[in-house]
């Protein structure tokens, strides 16, 4: 079933505006678990729109001459922005012909790379370590990624997240589709800086890392991105490893996505809340077991179990 | 804890004897202090590792200790309950029964916590060889207190030199050998579960009679007074000479963190940033114990060293400035 013109364009206005105004809500929602886990009231749901719309009034500082440290937070946040089209959020991808999980993987990239060189261009030693972390990470957390989503793929016979996700529906979970599941819940918990992967900022350690030196709109931008991706990540996430019930309304749907959603982020809550943080060493020996663990998935899903 | 040092060798030097019952009472508010001090160590090492569930539960432990100190003393910290030749106030018997049920609150939260993260592999994981502080070297650069001990070295002042109701209630020192930040850890917890046993203790024991001995001579000058005090981070040392018109004429205290201070390079070697701040933080450092002053002059780096006189003149000129 494909997408009328007037459809897609609808649907990607709707995923765009779930992910930039829905993501802050639900980064309210783990902020509350995580408060009653530490016995405190915490702020109220919505303290993350305050958060945003105070950094975006406030005056854009800058450390560094350089223009990739200007659009740096930009760029990072159009990424992530444009991944909302490509991803099933409660209905499958509204410009589903445009991309698949490759582009879906490099798009993350970019907004990874771009909090990167907004460390390193900002000319703070506390971002270059927080940049060299987050490079050690990505190149240990996105092979996981890859290899779990591509083990889906094999099984699907398609790239795409529609294929995939209608795949998964009609179909009961096997031994490869629990062990990716499992590999990728972790490198999603890695890829929202969450504990025990919260390694590039550790606040205590090196002040935020890549962000020391980012204030205002760009930091808004930044911390934005991180609600956006929190949403992303999880849909993906419940649309291809746990899909049922799947409705013929679409509004039930994407209800139902969004329960899920939440659901998810109380676990990778949960994690975050029992955990102190992991060293980058520990983290990389961690997710080098990893990407073993998901190549078991992928080879059981090559033999068809 | 300071003011309890300060007290005692003021007593030694003039030879005062405090009354047994305001011996027990230093006691139990020195073993309160040490216990809302852990508590806030734990805590903070807990934040630095990222693990913000200790930091907000331990705190919230030591929250009921802080209300009865107020109780007692009217302040939640420095108590202010030190006078020389006693203690300010008694501890009223209607408080006893409330005293009593924090401690065993305390107990059983801080005995949790134990059992809560003597499970958590990711905890050995940060805090399980790393930090290495060698027996020798803890011996060799004469650290203190927690520090010490979780390196084997049986240190207490509380059972060295007995002091307050020490020789009465008794102390177990606890000795950990792992060497490591973890053992630092369990160090701080296991005496956290003790003070709370010599607080009860002393609380059962407490003779009756008053808490401040009445001095109607005044204290003779030029007596030496020296007074050691386990605190929470390690030994403190107070050394006082009296002076004329009942006021030292010299005072010198030693608190525990310069020494243990020098500690950390050896900790640290070798180690990633990662872990350097929860190396200097398993010290429980206390920085505004190490600040000394020394003055400098700019142009020639001359180091200057004031006398009484030169002091005194300097503030009268600032004073009269004004």
């Amino acid at each position: 079933m494909e997408y009328s013109l007037g459809q897609s364009i609808g649907l990607s206005v709707l995923n765009i505006l779930l992910v930039i105004l829905l993501a802050p809500l639900l980064e309210g929602l783990i902020r509350k678990l995580v408060a009653f886990v530490h016995s405190r009231i915490g702020p109220p749901i919505y303290q993350p729109y305050l958060d945003l719309l105070k950094l975006l009034g406030k005056e854009d500082i800058v450390s560094s001459k350089s223009l990739l440290f200007r659009y740096s937070a930009i760029l990072a946040f159009a990424a992530i922005i444009v991944t909302a089209v490509i991803v099933p959020i409660g209905a499958r991808p509204p410009l589903q012909g445009a991309g698949d999980i490759i582009v879906f993987i490099y798009l993350i990239t970019l907004s990874a790379v771009m909090v990167m060189i907004g460390g390193v261009t900002s000319e703070s030693p506390f971002a270059f370590i927080g940049s060299a972390r987050e490079m050690m990470m990505v190149l240990t957390v996105e092979p996981v990624i890859v290899i779990s989503l591509i083990a889906v793929a094999v099984k699907a016979g398609s790239m795409q997240f529609g294929a995939m996700m209608a795949y998964q529906a009609a179909t009961t979970p096997s031994l490869s589709m629990i062990i990716v599941a499992f590999t990728l819940f972790l490198a999603i918990v890695a890829q929202l800086a969450r504990l025990p992967f919260d390694i590039v900022e550790a606040d205590q350690e090196i002040m935020e890392g890549p962000f020391i030196e980012m204030s205002g709109p760009k930091l808004a931008l930044f911390k934005w991105m991180f609600y956006a991706k929190e949403l992303i990540f999880s849909a993906i996430f419940v649309a291809i490893f746990v899909p049922w019930p799947v409705t013929p309304y679409f509004l039930l749907n994407l209800l139902i996505t969004l329960i899920k959603v939440v659901v998810l982020l109380v676990i990778v809550g949960v994690v975050h809340v029992v955990n102190p943080r992991l060293r980058v060493d520990q983290a990389i020996k961690y997710f080098a077991v990893m990407i073993f663990v998901s190549l078991i998935g992928l080879a059981f899903a090559l033999v068809g179990s | 804890m300071h003011s309890t040092a300060y007290c005692q060798a003021v007593e030694k030097a003039a030879n005062i004897e405090v009354p047994a019952r305001g011996r027990f009472i230093r006691t139990i508010l020195l073993e309160l202090e040490r216990i809302q001090s852990h508590m806030l160590w734990l805590g903070i090492a807990g934040h630095i590792i990222g693990f913000d569930t200790v930091l907000m539960q331990s705190w919230r432990i030591r929250e009921p200790v802080m209300w009865i100190c107020e109780k007692i003393t009217g302040n939640r910290k420095l108590l202010g309950m030190n006078l020389v030749g006693g203690v300010r106030r008694d501890i009223p018997k209607e408080i006893h029964p409330e005293l009593l049920q924090v401690m065993d609150r305390v107990d059983k939260e801080v005995r949790a916590i134990l059992d809560a993260v003597s499970t958590d592999t990711t905890l050995f994981m940060r805090c399980q060889n790393v930090g290495i502080l060698e027996n020798k070297d803890a011996i060799s650069y004469a650290l203190l207190g927690p520090t010490s001990r979780a390196s084997g070295v049986a240190l207490d002042i509380r059972v060295d030199h007995p002091y307050a109701a020490y020789p009465e209630v008794g102390c177990e020192v606890i000795v950990e050998t792992g060497e490591d930040i973890w053992s630092r850890v369990v160090v701080r917890i296991k005496e956290t579960i003790e003070s709370v046993r010599e607080i009860k203790d002393a609380l059962r024991m407490m003779p009756e009679g008053p808490v401040i001995v009445v001095i109607d001579e005044p204290i003779e000058p030029g007596r030496v007074g020296v007074s050691s005090v386990e605190a929470p981070r390690g030994e403190t040392h107070h050394f006082v000479i009296t002076g004329e018109d009942m006021r030292p004429y010299r005072w010198k205290a030693r608190a525990p963190t310069f020494q243990n201070l020098q500690g950390v390079p050896i900790m640290v070697a070798g180690e990633t940033v990662a872990d350097v701040p929860i190396a200097l933080g398993s010290l429980d450092p206390c920085f505004s114990c190490t600040e000394r002053l020394e003055t400098v002059d700019v142009k020639t780096g001359k180091i200057k060293i004031y006398t009484k006189q030169e002091l005194l003149q300097l503030s009268k000129q600032h004073f009269s400035k004004k």
